[in-house]
């Protein structure tokens, strides 16, 4: 079935639904694997149309450290295949969710190894992107530095398809470190603070620096270093065994969870730790990233409040989407594209 | 201009800092892209938000086009104004107003040289990444509107990479903050969409930059070649084996010659078809080892010889003589045109051979002198702008060469922005559904068209309007 369909025929049976939508009144909504859904507000009449079946790998040249890929493909299996050539996608979120390409972009997901590999969003290079108002466009390009014309991915990353549909993504790759080593220690804030300010006088920079407060409010240093066994042995020397690898702590459900996901100044690190509450959360020390679990919804808002207040930034990723709204900047702008991109209001 | 107006801005910014005097506007006919020059109606060079603001809104409310501008180094026409635009210069709004160590921002107004954001940061122990080739002279501002990169930026990333949270001036004349200090966007990332913009969409005032700390160590490996394909099969190759490094630049015969003559000789050996020039660093104990991987990848290829750097003097003078490369030019012709398009790092082989076809068919000489890891190329086209028929045959040839760069699957543009000379060249890239889809971004920030006009995107839209999608009910 949808192996044997072109793009065009692809394409052509979303535009049915935007208009199928737009007839019986109904808000579009794309949807990938679902671990990202956010429960609105006022919920319309949603039509959701599923994308995994866009999950074609449509061009890979492992030479480019380039693919271009259906937004509808697993990373799972994007960086089971990128393996073979030992590289891959460096996303590694903290609940160790798998996402669709696609979704990861649209939901603006991010993971622990941004730190040491940058962040998710600055390795989408273009997209194929199904719009109400355009039809389907290629924004951005395929290679890895383009200047041409205004960046037009970033209108796509993190909007959860306010704009338009995201059929493929072009990303860049990351060759796959010969070696990576892990250190956790557990113990008191400032005491973890100790070991990690130790360890970034030692290299930089680490593939992670991760803070983790557990369900119990037991906090962890998770530090991994991805290298060269060089390095790694000097690591030894100066920090103790450590392991191989170590899974990420395991999270439970706790009923209607909000997950809160961003990034703040490191200085208000140490503070979000002390004050998260109920919960689970990770921080990166590096890169200020933090993802981080609460099933209080007044907690949730209390904290979005408290982030925003330090010039961070936070969003639902998933749960009830509660907190006080985020005023967009330059709301005529945000209008006007919509009205182009989105003219009759269909997409969510 | 009429007199109210000048009255206006000379209150505005001091009648100091309103330029009128059409010698004095010479200077700013154009920028570093020479094809195509226009005089300003005025140049005005406001010392603040404040200032910027009230010369915006009385321009606005005039219905006068304008333009920002940095150091004028752009080398597509960015900066040039057009239609009896305004310039507003910005070299007066040049201080660091913050460095803040433990967050690792630096706060900076636009007319901040980019080199001196290094300076400053360096008894910290950081640097500010991006590192244009003009950075001695290029401005923060300008490198925000060109999102440009530069050597380091293969490893590093470029401007947008870089930029958390700015400060602009839109173009109906009101103060914005875009972003916030932890560089992440909530919702649409219209930061990381103004930034690249060309000075289309909005004036900005003030930038949160990311510091990044400085390497422990970096080492510099110079291959000289025979061939040149040998030389970009090797860039290949190197990515390939899982090396990611700072700098991955080239050269190729023409170049060299150039830069032998210029301020910073390396004493190349003669007859060399090419050169690379290779910087890894990162942790101490990683980096010899990391240097060790690239000299193995490279002593696999018919290469001449493979050194390391040996001296931080050494190193010094490789970079020196890289990063004057395009000014060297100037020392084997009169003029030169620099291209500036991207293909996929594995193309590198067949784009040279191409751009050497293109090159002999047009009968110019082109040098080549690049971020080959980028797969970023800059084919420098020499000429001498007297003869005329030669001046039309080298705009032809740099046209050519972008469209061989599309149909490899690249990009028109890497860093040195569309601005007028690639404006029609964006058509090569996308369709007019797409330009379309562009053309509402800049209608979004800028309806009555003032900021920078004539810039980035082609004339004459063929089908601008949000038009209902092409669909039939099912
Ligand atoms: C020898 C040489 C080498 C170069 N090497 C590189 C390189 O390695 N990499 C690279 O990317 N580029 C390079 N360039 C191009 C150029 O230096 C960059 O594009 C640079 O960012 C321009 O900065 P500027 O201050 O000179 O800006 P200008 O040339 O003055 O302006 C460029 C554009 O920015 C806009 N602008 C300026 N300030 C603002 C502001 N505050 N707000 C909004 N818009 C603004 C202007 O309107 C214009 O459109 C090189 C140029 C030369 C001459």
């Amino acid at each position: 079935m949808a192996i044997n369909q072109s793009r065009e025929e692809r394409e052509q049976r979303v535009l049915s639904a935007f208009a199928q939508a737009r007839q019986d009144g109904l808000r579009f909504r794309a949807e990938g694997l679902g671990h990202r859904r956010r429960q609105d507000r006022d919920p319309s009449p949603t039509l959701t149309y599923d994308m995994r079946d866009w999950d074609q790998v449509v061009s890979y040249q492992p030479q480019d450290l380039v693919a271009t890929v259906g937004a509808g493909l697993p990373l799972s299996h994007l960086n089971r295949l990128l393996s073979e050539h030992r590289q891959w996608i460096p996303l590694r979120v903290a609940d160790g969710q798998d996402d669709t390409v696609g979704g990861a972009v649209a939901a603006g997901v991010d993971g622990i190894l941004r730190g040491g590999y940058g962040s998710f969003r600055d390795r989408i290079l273009g997209l194929q992107v199904l719009t109400p108002g355009f039809g389907s466009i290629r924004v951005g390009s395929q290679v890895v530095k383009s200047v041409a014309g205004y960046n037009l991915p970033r209108l796509f990353i993190g909007t959860r398809g306010a704009l338009g549909v995201i059929t493929e993504v072009t990303l860049k790759i990351s060759p796959k470190p010969r070696v990576s080593h892990c250190w956790i220690w557990r113990g008191p804030l400032q005491e973890l603070l100790g070991h990690a300010r130790e360890a970034e006088s030692l290299a930089a920079p680490w593939a992670t620096l991760a803070f983790i407060r557990d369900w119990d409010q037991g906090l962890a240093l998770r530090a991994e270093w991805h290298g060269r066994q060089q390095t790694v042995d000097y690591l030894v020397e100066r920090l103790g065994p450590g392991q191989a690898d170590a899974p990420l702590e395991e999270l439970a459900s706790v009923g209607e969870q909000v997950v809160l996901k961003g990034a703040l100044p490191r200085r208000e690190l140490g503070s979000l730790l002390e004050s998260w509450g109920d919960g689970f959360l990770v921080a990166e020390w590096q890169s200020g990233g933090f993802f981080g679990i609460t099933s209080a919804r007044n907690q949730a808002e209390a904290l979005i409040a408290w982030i925003r207040a330090r010039s961070g930034g936070v969003e639902v990723l998933s749960g009830p989407n509660v907190g006080p709204d985020h005023a967009v900047p330059l709301p005529e702008v945000w209008r006007r594209l919509k009205e182009s991109y989105d003219p009759d209001g269909i997409l969510g | 201009m009429e007199d109210s107006l000048i009255e206006a801005l000379k209150m505005a910014v001091g009648a100091r800092y309103l330029v009128l005097d059409p010698m004095a506007l010479l200077t700013y006919c154009c920028d570093g892209y020479t094809l195509a020059e226009e005089s300003p109606r005025a140049v005005v060079l406001p010392a603040t938000v404040e200032e910027v603001q009230a010369v915006v809104k009385i321009l606005s409310a005039a219905n006068i086009p304008f333009l920002a501008r940095g150091a004028g180094t752009s080398l597509s026409g960015g900066a040039t104004p057009l239609n009896g635009s305004v310039i507003i210069h910005l070299s007066r709004m040049n201080k660091i107003c913050e460095i803040d160590v433990e967050n690792r921002v630096v706060v900076v107004e636009p007319g901040v040289v980019n080199v001196h954001i290094t300076r400053a940061l360096e008894p910290y122990g950081y640097y500010y990444a991006p590192d244009p080739s003009s950075q001695q002279a290029c401005t923060i501002g300008g490198n925000f509107a060109e999102n440009s990169g530069g050597p380091h930026c293969l490893k590093y990333g470029v401007t947008v990479n870089h930029i958390l949270m700015a400060e602009v001036v839109t173009g109906a004349g009101e103060v914005v903050r875009i972003g916030n200090l932890a560089g992440e966007p909530e919702g649409p990332d219209l930061l990381g969409l103004v930034i690249g913009s060309e000075g289309t969409l909005l004036v900005a005032t003030k930038l949160w930059l990311r510091m990044t700390p400085k390497p422990q160590d970096s080492q510099t490996v110079l291959a000289l070649f025979d061939e040149v394909g040998e030389a970009s099969q090797a860039v290949s190759d190197i990515v390939a084996a899982g090396v990611i490094p700072a700098a991955l630049e080239m050269m190729d015969q023409l170049a060299i010659y150039a830069v032998e003559r210029g301020a910073y000789p390396v004493g190349y050996p003669p007859g060399l078809a090419a050169v690379l020039l290779i910087e890894v660093d990162g942790e101490a104990h990683e980096v010899p080892a990391v240097a060790e991987d690239v000299h193995t990848v490279l002593s696999a290829h018919q290469v001449r010889e493979v050194k390391m750097a040996a001296t931080p003097e050494e190193k010094a003078r490789w970079w020196a003589n890289r990063k004057t490369a395009f000014g060297a030019m100037g020392l084997i012709s009169r003029q030169y045109y620099v291209q500036d398009g991207v293909i996929p790092r594995s193309r590198l082989p067949e784009a040279l051979s191409r751009i050497a076809e293109i090159g002999q068919r047009y009968d110019i000489q082109i040098a080549n002198v690049f971020h080959a890891g980028d797969g970023n190329l800059h084919p420098l086209l020499l000429y001498d702008e007297r003869d005329s028929d030669l001046v039309e045959r080298v705009i032809a040839a740099g046209s050519e060469i972008l469209e061989a760069c599309v149909q490899l699957g690249g990009s028109i543009t890497g860093e040195h922005g569309v601005g007028i000379e690639k404006r029609e060249d964006m058509r090569r890239q996308f369709n007019d559904t797409e330009l379309s889809a562009q053309y509402a971004v800049k209608d979004a920030f800028d309806p009555p068209g003032l900021l920078n006009q004539g810039k980035l995107l082609p004339s004459a839209p063929t089908c601008f309007e949000a038009k209902p999608a092409p669909v039939q009910s099912s």
